[in-house]
């Protein structure tokens, strides 16, 4: 079999999963798949910097945050249009990125890490302390969904699914662009090796910062989609939970490659479904997963599938290989 | 190098295959199953966090009236599904909302502690159209300017009791007052109310402090305050309280100005560890251990009995929780058509524990509000009622109308001293 045939049965078949969800599952089922598209854009988002740079963050709520505060904060205290309300916010999900980038891009391993967290807890303060425009612990309350089209109400969860399905297949439509352009082979090369990138030339910092800029667009994008899908921006948003999942997503799907995080995002959103049935202590059951993944799966599990898969046909590959040149894209 | 020879494409085609699969079996279960003609009660409490004491104290308190009527109303049996939602965590609750009403297909949602989830809550089943029982946030505008059709508070407003205090404070001859409260909504709203009606009276209020919630030590607070007061009025919770009640006594501040506050901060689970500290300290309450009624008798042997434990205001809300669905279903017959449901309930009158208790339009108990003294009795520290002010409305003695057109009392922070 070629190639192109299995990316078209792979695309087909996604596509219909994802058309099929609102013909056959009940309404909180559509809700739950759409909260995991949502968080998948905002694993996407970090996928871009761990996948493509190598970059590990565990504060990209930040942006995730600025945007769904932005936008209840403009809708609801100022009065603007939905439509600019998240143009606005998109804006400043970029412009944060911008200015953190400056110091963030010129770090990397535990101090970007580090660097990204301490952003991420700034933002944490000043949205549970500044209570007059954010509303401290209780957040902003009674966000609606806009009426994009006449007749059809986003407030319903079906329409709300197809519009987040669309945002969705455009940031992957995006994505796949981007990271399959000069721009993203460029971003792999400087992953793989900074040094020869710049000795072949390169303005590394600049290509770090471009990623990192619209990694930030992309955890704005999710921000307001999510924003709008709980209709209460809140500190959680800033919270160092959000944005752990949101990498670990990354990691369980598998990083760098196009399709992990939503298969990331889709296990979590389900597995904490399941598992808080039958118990409150949600976290501690995280915890064991994210231990469980890293010790079979250090690719996640696509990556992990992919290498079973690759040697099982007899692949010859050197056992061992770091997890940057299993990317599949 | 999925590019060179399809393999991770294949992978991916069969997972995605199978996670089709998976969706389909999934969506297919829950049709499966017959709706039970049991009453379903969606019970979004905090058992982690913070407001863990309070989220068992609501459970039991509710499971106890549940034991009483058999969990059995009009020959409907009714089911509570309990879900924790946290401590201040409005996503999780709006999860957990979610869940109840579209997955276990809740007929009514009760419980929540904290205001952000429970404003968070009040959206969404204004949205799905579900009767909403709230067991405690007190936030005010929850029945005033942010109310629906579908919230019914059980519990109390936050400055409800606030107007009563404020107008007892003056009729006891206080006149200088100097606020106190921790430094968020609740606590702006719990002394907004006392403020308002203190001054109302011809009262003055001459100094504010607002030391941040969870304070670690309240001296510079204390040294702050001016010595020409009458009277030191407060809001304080939990081990704030504990701390605040012991230092304003060392600090010889307790022989100079009288203090008074609203109930937590003598709370009947710190009130132990305040022993003497808090002798003679005035506080007010919609709910009172001493309270001596049948209603209340009966309610205290049961708790004691079941639990081993006393009872605290919590716990008997959760259990007026419980009363409030059950007097409602009586009256529908067991039949629960959302809107409607609430309109009986909020036309209940009813004999609770804590006094008569009926509703207004919007959904706010009405209820009545004790004064209390601390003192021992029987060699234990207790609040012991001994002046009421029955039948408060959220709204005091002014109409609704005018009433909501005033300040909220969360933007009134600071504006109490002319």
């Amino acid at each position: 079999m070629n190639q192109k045939f299995w990316i078209i049965i792979f695309i087909c078949t996604s596509a219909l999963a994802f058309v099929l969800v609102p013909l056959v599952l009940p309404e909180y089922y559509i809700g739950l798949v759409t909260r995991a598209l949502i968080l998948a854009i905002l694993a996407m988002s970090i996928n871009l910097l761990l996948g493509h740079l190598g970059l590990a963050s565990v504060g990209h709520g930040v942006f995730f945050g600025i945007a769904s505060y932005t936008v209840a904060i403009l809708t609801l205290r100022i009065g603007i249009t939905p439509w600019c309300a998240m143009g606005i916010a998109i804006l400043s999900a970029v412009i944060a990125a911008g200015l953190f980038g400056f110091l963030a891009t010129r770090t990397k391993d535990i101090f970007f890490l580090a660097i990204m967290l301490a952003f991420c807890q700034v933002f944490y303060g000043i949205s549970v302390s500044w209570k007059a425009v954010t509303g401290g612990y209780d957040g902003i309350p009674g966000l609606l969904r806009p009426r994009i089209i006449p007749g059809l109400n986003l407030e319903h969860t079906i329409p709300f699914y197809i519009f987040v399905l669309l945002v969705f297949m455009i940031a992957t439509g995006g994505f796949w662009i981007l990271t399959n352009s000069p721009f993203g082979l460029t971003l792999k090369g400087i992953r793989d090796s900074e040094t020869r990138m710049k000795v072949l030339g390169y303005n590394v910092w600049l290509y770090k910062y471009l990623a990192f800029i619209i990694s930030g667009l992309i955890g704005g994008i999710s921000g307001i989609l999510h924003a709008y899908y709980d209709g209460c921006p809140n500190p959680a948003d800033f919270g160092i939970v959000r944005s752990s999942t949101a990498l670990f997503m990354v990691i369980l799907g598998g990083p760098g490659i196009l399709a992990g995080p939503v298969v990331g995002s889709i296990i979590i959103v389900f597995l904490q479904d399941l598992i808080s049935n039958i118990t409150d202590r949600w976290l501690m059951f995280l915890g064991g997963v994210y231990v469980v993944v890293v010790l079979l799966f250090p690719e996640g599990v696509l990556g992990g599938i992919k290498k079973k898969l690759d040697l099982s046909i007899g692949m010859k590959r050197e056992a061992g290989l770091p997890i940057s040149h299993l990317n599949g894209n | 190098m999925i590019k060179k020879n399809g393999q991770g494409w294949v992978t991916l085609s069969i997972l995605s295959i199978a996670s089709t699969v998976v969706f389909l079996a999934d969506g297919f279960i829950p049709l499966k199953i017959h709706a039970a003609p049991a009453v379903k009660i969606g019970y979004a409490i905090s058992m982690s966090g913070v407001f863990t004491s309070y989220g068992e104290d609501l459970r039991d308190g509710l499971n106890l009236y549940m034991d009483k009527i058999g969990h059995k109303v009009a020959g409907r049996n009714i089911e509570i599904i309990v879900e924790d939602i946290g401590s201040n965590q409005v996503n999780r609750a709006l999860d957990v909302g979610r869940k109840l009403i579209q997955k276990n297909n809740i007929d009514i949602l009760a419980g929540v502690i904290d205001s952000g989830s429970a404003y968070a809550l009040a959206n969404l089943v204004e949205k799905h159209k579900i009767p909403f029982v709230i067991s405690n946030a007190g936030a005010d505008d929850l029945t005033q300017r942010k109310s629906n059709p579908y919230i019914m508070r059980v519990s109390f407003t936050n400055s409800g009791g606030s107007h009563p205090l404020g107008v007892w404070a003056f009729e006891k001859g206080y006149r200088k007052a100097v606020v106190m409260g921790s430094d968020y909504a609740a606590g702006y709203e719990h002394v907004g109310g006392i403020c308002q009606t203190f001054k109302k009276m011809g009262g003055k209020i001459i100094q504010e402090i607002w030391p941040p919630l969870g304070n670690q030590d309240f001296a510079p607070y204390l040294a702050n305050v001016n010595r020409d007061a009458d009277v030191v009025m407060v809001f304080f919770a939990a081990s704030d309280a504990l701390r605040f009640v012991k230092q304003y006594e060392e600090y010889g501040l307790k022989k100079k100005i009288p203090l008074i506050g609203k109930g937590y901060y003598l709370d009947d689970n710190i009130l132990p560890k305040q022993a003497e500290a808090a002798d003679g300290l005035i506080s007010e309450s919609h709910w009172c251990f001493l309270l001596d009624t049948p209603e209340n008798n009966e309610f205290n042997t049961a708790f004691i009995k079941k639990y081993g434990r006393r009872p605290t205001n919590i716990g008997e809300q959760g259990y007026i929780t419980g009363m409030v669905i059950a007097k409602a279903l009586e009256k529908t017959k067991g039949e629960i058509k959302s809107e409607e449901f609430v309109k009986v309930m909020r036309s209940l009158e009813f004999k609770a524990p804590r006094g008569m208790i009926k509703f207004d339009k919007y959904g706010e108990v009405i209820q009545t509000y004790y004064i209390r003294k601390v003192e021992k009795v029987k060699g234990e520290w207790q609040s012991v009622p001994f002046k009421s002010y029955p039948e408060v409305s959220q709204f005091w003695t002014w109409t609704p109308e005018e009433y909501m057109k005033m300040t909220p009392y969360m933007e009134m922070k600071g504006k109490w001293v002319e």
